[in-house]
């Protein structure tokens, strides 16, 4: 062992986790292992912090630094794999711009300031104007950060401006659930991936945004399995490149095609008679009850030739989705994520999949399921289930409800009344409002509004002009208008709980510190909510008279968390989360105690107490056997129904236009999306340098016939025009995708290129969700 | 001068030819060839190669996936950087 060089132990523990991916060990491993310890190494559990897969990574840290990442071999979401970005990102702290000191804008330049002094400024600029101060964060925010966000401002300002960047993300699958089922979140989970022997993809471009699941699915393909997948899309992207079938659908028809499938179920009497009977009613568009001969009716408009005129969709791949759907042997996923909620048509849309999936009885069965996608690692346990939008309270409550009011004010301690029914502005309307003066305050946590609102020049617009906090890790386009910048923690420099996509909350431990005087977004907010009790702000008095956010040691002694030296000493976070638990219960999505999530590699809710007392999750809800909720004998149950039937609802919803097309003067749809290499608005990604050298600059990808009209080749740069605002891209022809004829793609990670400058801020009317698919432009050669 | 493995997904009977092939990678170190998985550990001058050298090993013919496993950044370039450097913002 000895003749070994730490290098040598090094490719030793590389080769031994790839064994141990494998289902391998060796006698090795256990070598490995020993002189990784000796060398100073240690390992620790989180999830990745990127996309919304929830992923385990095994953290590998020595002397206080992040040096190595490996696949978490003991999480169920990805068995030891990593994509691109989880594989880098440890080294998404380190980029040489991080920010280490607070700054306060002075003389119109950011300056370095105390730390008393940030969070004295923002304090006074609080107390000029507390109904008007909004806070924005993000499905970055951890569960104890968006849950201390809330209570902040719903239970201690007395308003609800506060909303996430979630709404311009998945906001259509949450009001989609809901309008169905009668309760967010999807009740299938990843297991399914394993066992169906169909995947549809509906404008999801998985192969990319969710390379984990991805790899899952097609490691079953590669070994011969008889799978299928459908890659029903508006450009070819590396999806169509693995898929079986490709379906190119007009932007917006999906609402056509999902239809035309019902109306072929019903037409040939293929649909589940059964299943729908007893699990299922129906409802025009209004909301008016209807009988399954009106909701045929109204399907008539709906049959294989009119769907056709309107999607562009060959009447024999309509016939072939539907027969897919008709096939009782059939275990059929659809997948979903950006396509379908960034749609001025988000929530129905929603409603039309559940619709197919509910007729043909795809749900509730292994293998059989329709499972929204989420893009931020918790985007789900932070935005949905602590619920931190402009309507809503923690748990699935709203704040129109004057019970689930009480309730919120009882389980924090305010007094009574304290809580405000009337809902705040959702983002959209939010920014519009910080233009026009209705917002003249705003803290920005975990997210960079200043690149992914669109409508930049409108949304933005007067940005400038109103007092904006940001918390941040890097410079980004947001702190360019920020009066005060707070250097924030990240990762594995702080506590933290997340909730994946599949319903999974998952846990991890401060493993370093954070650099310079950069502190946690929690210890951000109590401190500012500590200088506003100071300040004898009545918001941050709970019933008592105490301060609102009173926290107690297990002794009873009063934990000072407001200094930054007494927080950390502490795991505030675990305070935060017990605190939170009790509203979970609800709408059935219990959550187990802090420690349990310590054990594990996170589980999935609704976890409930068996009993001998041990903590079980949910792989499926609404289904007996695996939920709790659901009554001996009922089967499958959609317990949450708001009629009280416990049956879901097939919802009549029409194919509707888009607001914008495009015309003679904006011939062309611009399509707006991710990459692979680069998460969001790349403020992290773009911090790694191999991401950043293999995808370093936006592109606008034009269909072959399009660029030949246009003169244009590879390389040649173009202005892309809309009614907006414009920007110039270099061409990109048969490149990453390839768009239909019509139709272009800019990817929005690249900040000198803001392709939200050119965007439409139109919004599905239910869900508040924008619509960065589809809007009208002008390619003109530069 | 990172170090990585990766897990090189094949069919069964090109199994030794792909094995041959990211033998001839420079830095690529063929551990393991197990039915249809080939386990890869590769040591390099530095993050870029390293990627570099996945995207070579993506464009093998008869390789079908290449599953990321591991990555110890140790001694690359940015831990070589002590200090972080003061952020400035215009």
């Amino acid at each position: 062992m000895t003749n070994f060089t730490r290098r040598e132990f090094l490719k030793m523990s590389a080769q031994m986790a790839a064994l141990a991916a494998l289902g391998l060990s060796t006698l090795n491993s256990t070598v490995a292992e020993a002189e990784e310890v000796a060398d100073g190494l240690t390992w620790q559990k989180a999830p990745c912090r990127f996309c919304g897969t929830g992923c385990g990574v095994m953290v590998g840290v020595k002397k206080g630094r992040v040096v190595a990442v490996q696949g978490d071999r003991e999480n169920p979401v990805n068995r030891g794999l990593l994509c691109a970005k989880g594989y880098h990102v440890g080294a998404a702290l380190y980029g040489a711009d991080r920010l280490k000191r607070p700054m306060l804008r002075k003389g119109g330049k950011l300056q370095p300031v105390s730390w008393d002094l940030a969070i004295n400024t923002i304090a006074d600029k609080i107390v000029e104007d507390p109904t008007r101060f909004a806070i924005y964060g993000s499905g970055q925010w951890t569960i104890p950060e968006g849950f201390t966000a809330m209570k902040f401002l719903k239970g201690g300002l007395g308003s609800n401006h506060i909303d996430p960047n979630a709404r311009l993300c998945m906001a259509s699958a949450v009001v989609g659930f809901i309008k169905t089922f009668g309760v967010d979140e999807p009740s299938g989970c990843y297991d399914d991936l394993d066992s169906c022997d169909t995947v549809i993809c509906w404008g999801n471009n998985w192969a990319e945004m969710h390379p984990i699941l991805y790899s899952r699915f097609i490691d079953r393909k590669n070994k011969f399995e008889k799978v299928t997948m459908v890659d029903m899309a508006t450009r070819r992207t590396r999806t169509t490149e693995a898929a079986d079938h490709y379906i190119e659908f007009r932007p917006q028809s999906d609402l056509a095609i999902a239809n035309g499938i019902c109306y072929l179920l019903l037409k040939n009497k293929t649909y589940d008679a059964k299943f729908v009977a007893e699990r299922a009613r129906f409802k025009s568009n209004d909301g008016k009850d209807i009988t399954l001969d009106q909701y045929f009716e109204f399907l008539k408009d709906y049959t294989p030739e009119k769907v056709s005129k309107i999607s562009n969709v060959p009447v024999g791949q309509i016939k072939m989705l539907a027969d897919i759907f008709a096939d009782p042997k059939r275990k059929v996923v659809s997948l979903w994520c950006m396509g379908m909620n960034q749609h001025t048509r988000g929530t129905w849309i929603n409603n039309l999949v559940y619709n197919v999936h509910l007729l043909a009885g795809k749900i509730g069965k292994p293998g059989s399921t329709p499972f929204s996608l989420t893009g931020q690692p918790s985007a789900c346990g932070t935005c949905r289930e602590v619920g931190t939008l402009a309507h809503a309270l923690p748990g699935g409550r709203v704040v129109k409800n004057e019970g689930h009011r009480k309730e919120a004010e009882e389980l924090w301690n305010l007094k009574p009344g304290t809580i405000n029914p009337k809902p705040g502005f959702h983002t959209v309307k939010m920014f519009k409002a910080l233009a026009s003066g209705d917002i003249t305050g705003m803290w920005v946590q975990v997210t960079n509004p200043g690149q992914s609102m669109p409508n930049l020049n409108l949304t933005l617009q007067k940005a400038n002009d109103r007092f904006f906090v940001v918390s941040e890790i890097y410079p980004t386009a947001t702190t360019k208008y920020a009066d005060v910048v707070l250097p924030s923690s990240t990762w594995v420099e702080k506590n933290g709980l997340f909730g994946n996509t599949e319903r999974r909350t998952q846990q991890w431990f401060k493993m370093i510190e954070p650099p310079g005087e950069a502190r946690d977004d929690v210890w951000q907010m109590l401190a500012v909510a500590r200088k506003l009790y100071e300040k004898g702000f009545e918001g941050m008095k709970n019933k008592d008279g105490e301060f609102l956010f009173t926290m107690r040691d297990e002794k009873g002694k009063e934990i000072h968390h407001w200094k930054w030296d007494v927080y950390k000493k502490h795991n505030i976070d675990k305070i935060l989360f017990e605190e939170y638990r009790p509203f979970t219960t609800k709408k059935h999505k219990d959550i187990a105690p802090y420690d349990v999530y310590v054990e594990n590699r996170g589980l999935r809710w609704p976890v409930v107490q068996n009993g001998n007392g041990q903590w079980k999750e949910t792989k499926r809800r609404f289904v007996e056997g695996e939920d709790p909720f659901v009554e001996k004998g009922d089967g499958i149950s959609f317990y949450m129904a708001k009629a009280g039937d416990k049956k879901a609802i097939i919802w009549a919803r029409p194919y509707e236009a888009p607001p914008e097309v495009p015309d003679e003067q904006y011939p062309f749809w611009l399509c707006t999306g991710r990459v692979l290499e680069h998460w969001h608005t790349g403020t992290m990604t773009g911090r790694v340098k191999e991401l950043k050298n293999a995808m370093p600059h936006a592109f606008v990808d034009i269909h072959p016939a399009d660029a030949e009209n246009l003169g244009v080749y590879n390389g040649d740069r173009v202005r892309i025009k809309s009614r907006r605002g414009s920007i110039t891209l270099p061409v990109s022809v048969n490149g990453r995708s390839v768009p239909q004829k019509g139709l272009v793609f800019v990817p929005f990670f690249d900040e000198a290129k803001l392709i939200n400058q050119v965007t439409l801020e139109a919004y599905c009317p239910l869900s508040k969700e924008p619509d960065y698919k589809k809007c009208a432009v002008l390619i003109e050669k530069v | 001068m990172p170090i990585s493995s990766l897990i090189i997904k094949t069919q069964k009977q090109e199994i030794q030819k792909v094995a041959d092939e990211l033998r001839r990678l420079k830095g690529t170190i063929v551990s393991d060839v197990l039915d249809e998985n080939i386990v890869v550990v590769t040591e390099t001058e530095d993050r870029k190669e390293d990627k570099s050298l996945w995207d070579q090993m993506e464009k093998i013919s008869g390789v079908m996936q290449v599953d990321l496993i591991y990555h110890n950044f140790e001694d690359a370039e940015e831990n070589q950087e002590a200090k972080i450097q003061e952020a400035e913002i215009k």
